[in-house]
């Protein structure tokens, strides 16, 4: 009873287990996706905590390797490839694009990283969009359902197999920033984030670091867009490529806590939690909320909700919380 | 006759218009400690900037331990066993000291070999010989600038370095604390370290080091024993050079005679 | 003949907007290095300002001054009581900061006015068009280059002439020197965003006056803007200048002749070249990171 995975006692992890596979039986079908979204959104938080939290590096090119997951996925699947290899050479695409891209981006400073990263992303929709081959018109959207024979599951059937496949990609999303937080990368990163002249004087190659993580970060995305090509059955473009995802995504590790295992699970929760109960009456308000919380979160405890379970409810004391405020004030 | 640890044959580097380090030859041979003084914007941290990987090299080039190093970048030194420390202290301000250590033990010369747990194990014998042994688990943000530069070099002396520059690593100390650090950097090159070091507190200078060379304007200006560069009047001009200018046209302006008074200060 | 005068009139047009916005956004990031994603959101408050003013009878040309009032008052507000509160800080807390805020006032621009589509329809002194060898130039964009060039030969005075404009361009070379010589850095960031946003608004209402605005407008703009501001790199008033030139070139040459999609990714392909090549733009001063 005293072996630690995740840093917590087995018997919790089992605890938090045991209702996440059960719940299925409990709730409906609109519940079922809304868990599974959840699940969704913890894959590609934890994608984007890797490069995002670990390595600190501000990226939008999320929606890059998302799109390019769920598009080479749907083409290779329209094409007639059995899913899990189409599954793969999504990957394997998303993958070679950040080895391409990853080496003269990362080597940009600051900010002009960011941008760097947005323009790629935005390329590449419009590379995408005016791609006609293979039978893929970029404009028109790409029919997975009936190409595969998930068309042939009831909804019940169809709803439990995304549930329990998007959970699976959630916990092995986690078992890798867990597995990554320990490793010779892992304290390899955390001195690149803190200090990347000190980190190279003392043998670190940053660059690989880097690019390491980016591989990494990106093969994960793209998984998780192929199997949104999957659940969703109709792939679309613009829609692949959306930032709409990034936006929450990025709030969410934020508001969680960067650079931590449970820092995205508690944003990811508090998130979908509020796009439930308020979002749902509101939906024009969930990007006020999101914008806001996030606002609130850096100026505040910039190290977020994850911060609670280092130092507990002083955290967010409000002498601790003013105190944040003044830190980074311009004098 | 042996090789020298570290060899530098016309080490120029120019920063657009500005000569920053002109046509410099050195040696460095293992086992010794060797001074490098000079005004300030002579050229020293650019020096060794040039001879860590930090900027790339204009002209000339660098062999360490017979091997040539010239186009390497600074981690991959690092690994050969060429490290430094910094003037003004770099830790890693999220980590607690051994974190900082531990990082220099995993990625330096052993790096690949040692586990996590052998580089944690090391990084504490390291801290207990600088004498850091009992602040193993405190917060960078906590520590004195003493303690910061102690931490700097335990955490360059975990990357198994076989030659360290040391930059500056008096400055801001008090002569307590001046002494303590003479004497760690004493049995630093006593484990076998060679080092090099950026100073300006002559004493320390004189008291540490087998050699001296002087850098003034990028280029080297002298070279020998402690003593005798400090008497070397082309140095004492180069340090006090413009000071004693000014007071010899001031002197004369005043009394009509050169200032003699400035010679004997 | 007729082609080519169009295209260079849809270039001159663009660029001149993308002029004025870019030289309003590297100015936030040459001065605090801070790279403000809500630059997307004063756009598009700039437009929504002067579409409200019209609406209430406002002349349309008089919408623009008192939006870019609204603006400088609005975008100094920001910086004074939010985001001076991350400028000592890393970059990724500001980055996020603005990027909270944009989301923020996107959500509510599409709470208040819905996605639907508003513009400003010309007043009777400014409708009709230009014919000049066939190519048909309508007098109100005619109207807007020109008060966009005047804002940029404005913002140009103000920056190089002016003791204000030299107190900007102290504290962005060395913030440190400039408090020694007694600029109180946090007023002159406070007054660099309100400038900032003035500009974003001005943009806006010509956009809305030309293009029409919607609450996603801004964070298309924005996009163009960052292309151009990297082109021409920090620093320069020139540089977003050539950088603007250059967009609005591609953009009605590829739009023209392959259509709007390539159009983008024309403008997209060149700066990130131009970053492989030269990290810090066409004419971008370089900082030295330490």
């Amino acid at each position: 009873m005293n072996a630690r995975v995740f840093d917590m006692p087995a018997l919790l992890i089992v605890a938090t287990l045991l209702p996440v596979l059960v719940a299925p039986l409990f709730l409906g079908s609109y519940g079922q996706r809304v868990v599974a979204t959840a699940f969704m959104y913890l894959a590609l938080a934890q994608s984007w905590n890797l490069i995002g939290g670990y390595a600190g590096l501000m990226s939008l090119a999320m929606p890059a390797f998302f799109g390019t997951g769920a598009i080479v996925t749907a083409v290779m699947v329209v094409n007639g490839v059995m899913p899990v290899l189409a599954v793969f050479g999504g990957v394997a695409a998303a993958i070679a694009i950040a080895a391409l891209i990853g080496s003269p981006t990362l080597r940009l400073q600051g900010h002009y990283f960011v941008v760097a990263t947005l323009l790629i992303t935005e390329a590449l929709r419009n590379l995408v969009l005016n791609v006609n081959a293979f039978g893929f018109s970029g404009g028109t959207a790409l029919n997975l359902f009936n190409a595969t024979s998930l068309g042939k599951l009831d909804t019940r059937q169809f709803n439990l197999f995304f549930y329990f496949l998007l959970l699976f990609l959630a916990l092995a999303a986690m078992a890798t920033v867990v597995a990554f937080e320990r490793s010779r990368s892992g304290y390899a990163l955390r001195s690149i984030r803190d200090n990347e002249r000190a980190a190279r004087a003392l043998g670190i190659a940053a660059a690989r670091e880097k690019m390491f993580v980016f591989l990494v970060s990106s093969g994960m995305t793209a998984m998780v867009g192929a199997v949104w090509a999957f659940w969703l059955g109709a792939v679309e473009t613009n829609e692949a490529f959306s930032f709409r995802l990034t936006f929450d995504v990025i709030v969410m590790v934020f508001l969680g806590g960067r650079g931590t295992v449970w820092g995205p699970v508690a944003g990811v929760a508090l998130l979908v939690t509020i796009n439930e109960t308020i979002g749902v009456e509101f939906p024009e308000l969930h990007m006020v909320i999101a914008g806001v919380l996030v606002g609130l979160v850096v100026l505040f405890q910039p190290d977020g909700l994850a911060s609670a379970f280092r130092h507990g409810v002083s955290a967010f004391a409000p002498s601790r919380l003013l105190d944040n405020l003044r830190r980074h004030l311009v004098k | 006759m042996t090789i020298p640890l570290l060899k530098v044959q016309g080490l120029t580097k120019r920063f657009g218009g500005l000569l920053a380090v002109d046509n410099v030859d050195l040696h460095i041979d293992r086992g010794e400690i060797v001074g490098l003084i000079g005004p300030n914007g002579a050229g020293k941290t650019t020096f060794v900037e040039l001879l860590t990987g930090g900027h790339s090299v204009s002209g000339g080039h660098i062999e360490f331990d017979a091997l040539d190093i010239t186009k390497l970048s600074n981690h991959e030194r690092c690994r050969l066993g060429l490290s430094r420390t910094f003037q003004v202290p770099q830790p890693f301000h999220g980590s607690t000291v051994i974190e900082n250590v531990v990082v220099g033990a995993l990625f330096g010369r052993a790096q690949r070999n040692l586990s996590i747990e052998q580089a944690k194990r090391k990084a504490e014998d390291v801290l207990q010989s600088v004498g850091l042994g009992n602040a193993l688990t405190a917060a960078t943000s906590s520590l004195t600038t003493a303690v910061l530069k102690r931490l700097e070099l335990a955490r360059c002396l975990a990357t198994d370095p076989k030659l360290v520059f040391l930059d500056e690593p008096l400055g801001g100390l008090n002569p307590t604390e001046v002494n303590e650090a003479i004497a760690v950097i004493r049995k630093v090159r006593d484990s076998g370290v060679t080092i090099v070091f950026i100073e300006h507190i002559v004493p320390a200078v004189l008291a540490l080091c087998d050699r001296v060379v002087v850098l003034a304007n990028g280029r080297k200006l002298a070279e020998g024993r402690g003593e005798d560069v400090i008497s070397n009047p082309a140095v004492q001009q180069a340090y006090l050079g413009d000071v004693l200018a000014v007071a010899e046209r001031y002197g004369r302006k005043r009394s009509g005679k050169v200032a003699d008074g400035a010679a004997s200060a | 003949m007729t082609l080519a005068l169009q295209i260079l009139f849809d270039a001159l047009l663009l660029g001149s907007l993308l002029a004025v916005g870019s030289l309003g956004f590297s100015l936030v990031w040459g001065v605090l290095n801070v790279l403000n994603l809500a630059f997307a959101a004063f756009i598009m408050l700039g437009g929504y300002t002067s579409f409200w003013l019209w609406s209430q009878g406002c002349d349309v040309l008089l919408t623009i001054p008192l939006t870019m009032a609204v603006l400088f008052s609005f975008g100094w507000g920001m910086q004074r009581f939010v985001i001076d509160y991350v400028i000592d800080g890393p970059q990724t807390l500001s980055i996020t900061l603005t990027y909270g805020i944009n989301l923020a006032l996107a959500g509510l621009a599409f709470y208040f006015f819905t996605a639907v589509d508003r513009s400003v329809i010309a007043p009777e002194y400014m409708s009709g068009y230009w014919q000049i060898a066939g190519a048909k130039l309508p007098y109100a964009r005619v109207v807007v280059v020109c008060i966009a060039i005047f804002l940029t030969g404005m913002a140009w005075l103000i920056f190089d002439k002016t003791e204000l404009g030299a107190t900007i361009r102290a504290t962005r070379l060395d913030m440190e020197a400039a408090r020694l010589v007694g600029i109180n850095v946090r007023n002159t960031f406070d007054l660099t965003t309100g400038l900032s946003a003035a500009l974003a608004g001005a943009m806006g209402a010509l956009i809305v006056l030309t293009y029409g605005i919607s609450p996603l407008t801004g964070d298309h703009f924005l996009l163009q803007i960052l292309i151009v501001t990297v082109l021409g790199g920090l620093g320069s008033v020139v540089g977003p200048l050539v950088g603007a030139a250059i967009v609005g070139v591609a953009t009605s040459l590829t739009a023209n002749f392959f259509g709007s999609t390539y159009s983008v990714l024309a403008g997209t392909v060149i700066v990130l070249v131009v970053l492989v090549l030269r990290p810090s733009g066409l004419f971008g001063k370089r900082f030295y990171e330490t």
